[in-house]
């Protein structure tokens, strides 16, 4: 499952769909970790140990971090997993990490990708999740399309192995950002011919920014956008199988 | 005249709180869960911008408390907002008192007030009542909080003269010891127009806890919950006359 939790206003119904849907896998965007000790109910600042509680395995990459009424609370992007991580690592593909953020050291567009590896029953999966460079306009830019690339420089280094990359790409599927990936990934959502993936609580349409992509390690079984409001953004759900034969092959 | 009571959730959907307001177009506004600060707080919006984007002449702030983020002291409490001057404006401490500096891990969150403010009407001063019950975690049957609450404001409004409305998320069920305080001495258009929840799709919780109020020199056109959905709480509308 993906999904921008944005910033976990939702959380309970975001709390939900997970439990309802029981994903391996959770990637997730705009995520608060403000530690155990905030007891404040119905907060913002604990959506990444709520999700915690409900997988096994869990890695954080946080774009920043500030003081919100003494709590120290870092935001990031997430991914959570029933598969043990057996490798990970994250980097800034845009801006940089500014602990303890103020008004003034605030960097716009500051964005990770993380590159995780899980030991699906012997089998190494990657999982990418990436939260996009923004501009106004979906369609991306110049900068959007370098960004991206970075993204994709990272997929060809993994090599021909099993490869999930999914996130908020802040880019529709034919944006130039996108033909990056062209050759290398499937996206689900221009195979899919997705209209959008913000909810009625966004008050834009036909916006299919949140993206899950997949190389030919993967089969798809099923993949759909989820149309329950749990954020300004849908969940997309891909339910897939690793090749075993293209993975044998190599 | 239109009134409209929210719990606004802090105004995490801002923009369909603003949706909310340009279609009913209420006179005055009592809002619960509102944050204020002197400069915009990027992913919270605060009631000066919401002020600014209704483009309301008159607001009326009463925090329970403030705290620390990032450079900025950020007030949280109730707000009424109406087109037209208070004449009057005051507010009570139902439980605690104001505090500088909350902390989120140590600090009893359940600080609560209620704000009185007066607007003029056809020669008459109508009387608004705004408050936020304090919040009973797991049920909403209220304690003694709850009760010494609504008998302080039950003892405060057998004071006043005229028009009386009192709005608000009190955090208490329609037959709660609690709100009979009130119901006895108030119409409560929650349960006379036999809402069934004011809650919706986005919260798991399906209570009435959200409560106009009125006494007999309220006429009562109409009463409805808004289609908007902007908070995980109903906007209540009450059209009225005096």
């Amino acid at each position: 499952m993906q999904l921008n939790v944005w910033l976990g206003r939702l959380t309970p119904l975001i709390l939900q769909l997970v439990q309802q849907e029981k994903p391996d896998i959770l990637t997730v965007q705009e995520v608060f970790r403000g530690g155990l000790d905030v007891k404040f109910p119905d907060n913002m600042f604990t959506i990444f140990e709520q999700l915690d509680d409900l997988f096994a395995f869990s890695d954080f990459s946080p774009a920043h971090s500030t003081q919100i009424a003494h709590s120290n609370v870092k935001m990031g992007i997430a991914t959570f997993s029933n598969y043990p991580i057996t490798a990970r690592r994250d980097f800034f593909t845009s801006g940089q990490y500014v602990g303890d953020l103020t008004r003034e050291s605030y960097v716009e567009n500051s964005r990770t990708l993380q590159v995780i590896e899980l030991d699906v029953n012997g089998t190494a999966l990657h999982i990418l999740n990436h939260h996009g460079y923004w501009t106004r306009d979906a369609m991306g830019d110049s900068v959007s399309v370098e960004k991206m690339q970075i993204v994709a420089d990272t997929v060809k280094e993994l090599g021909d192995v099993p490869v999930i990359l999914a996130g908020d790409f802040n880019v529709v599927p034919n944006s130039p950002a996108m033909r990056v990936f062209d050759g290398l990934l499937t996206d689900l959502a221009a195979t899919h011919n997705v209209k959008t993936t913000l909810s009625p609580l966004r008050n834009l349409h036909d916006i299919p920014c949140d993206h899950i992509m997949i190389n030919r390690h993967i089969i798809e079984r099923d993949f759909r956008v989820e149309n329950d409001v749990v954020s300004d953004h849908l969940a997309v759900i891909l339910e897939f199988e690793i090749n075993q034969r293209t993975e044998r092959s190599n | 005249m239109r009134l409209l009571q929210l719990n606004a959730w802090q105004l995490r959907l801002a923009k369909k709180v603003e949706d909310m307001i340009s279609l009913e177009t209420p006179d005055i506004i009592c809002l619960q869960e509102i944050c204020d600060a002197k400069n915009e707080l990027g992913f919270i919006t605060t009631l000066t911008e919401l002020q600014q984007d209704i483009k309301y002449a008159h607001q009326y702030y009463s925090p329970v408390y403030s705290f620390d983020f990032m450079d900025e002291t950020v007030g949280f409490g109730s707000a009424i907002i109406a087109n037209q001057a208070f004449a009057t404006k005051s507010s009570t401490f139902t439980s605690g008192q104001y505090k500088n500096s909350f902390t989120l891990n140590n600090d009893d969150y359940n600080v609560r007030n209620f704000q009185h403010v007066t607007v003029s009407h056809n020669n008459e001063f109508i009387h608004i009542i705004n408050h936020h019950g304090y919040h009973v975690p797991n049920h909403k049957n209220g304690n003694e909080h709850t009760l010494k609450a609504c008998q302080q404001i039950a003892d405060y409004i057998a004071k006043l003269d005229g028009p009386i409305i009192v709005a608000g998320d009190f955090n208490l069920t329609p037959n709660s010891e609690s709100i009979e305080v009130l119901n006895g001495r108030l119409r409560n258009l929650s349960i006379e127009y036999n809402l069934q929840t004011t809650r919706n799709d986005l919260t798991t919780k399906t209570e009435v806890c959200d409560y106009i109020f009125v006494n007999d020199k309220v006429k009562v056109n109409d009463f409805y919950i808004s289609d908007v959905v902007a908070s995980d709480h109903q906007g209540l509308v009450l059209e009225f006359d005096i």
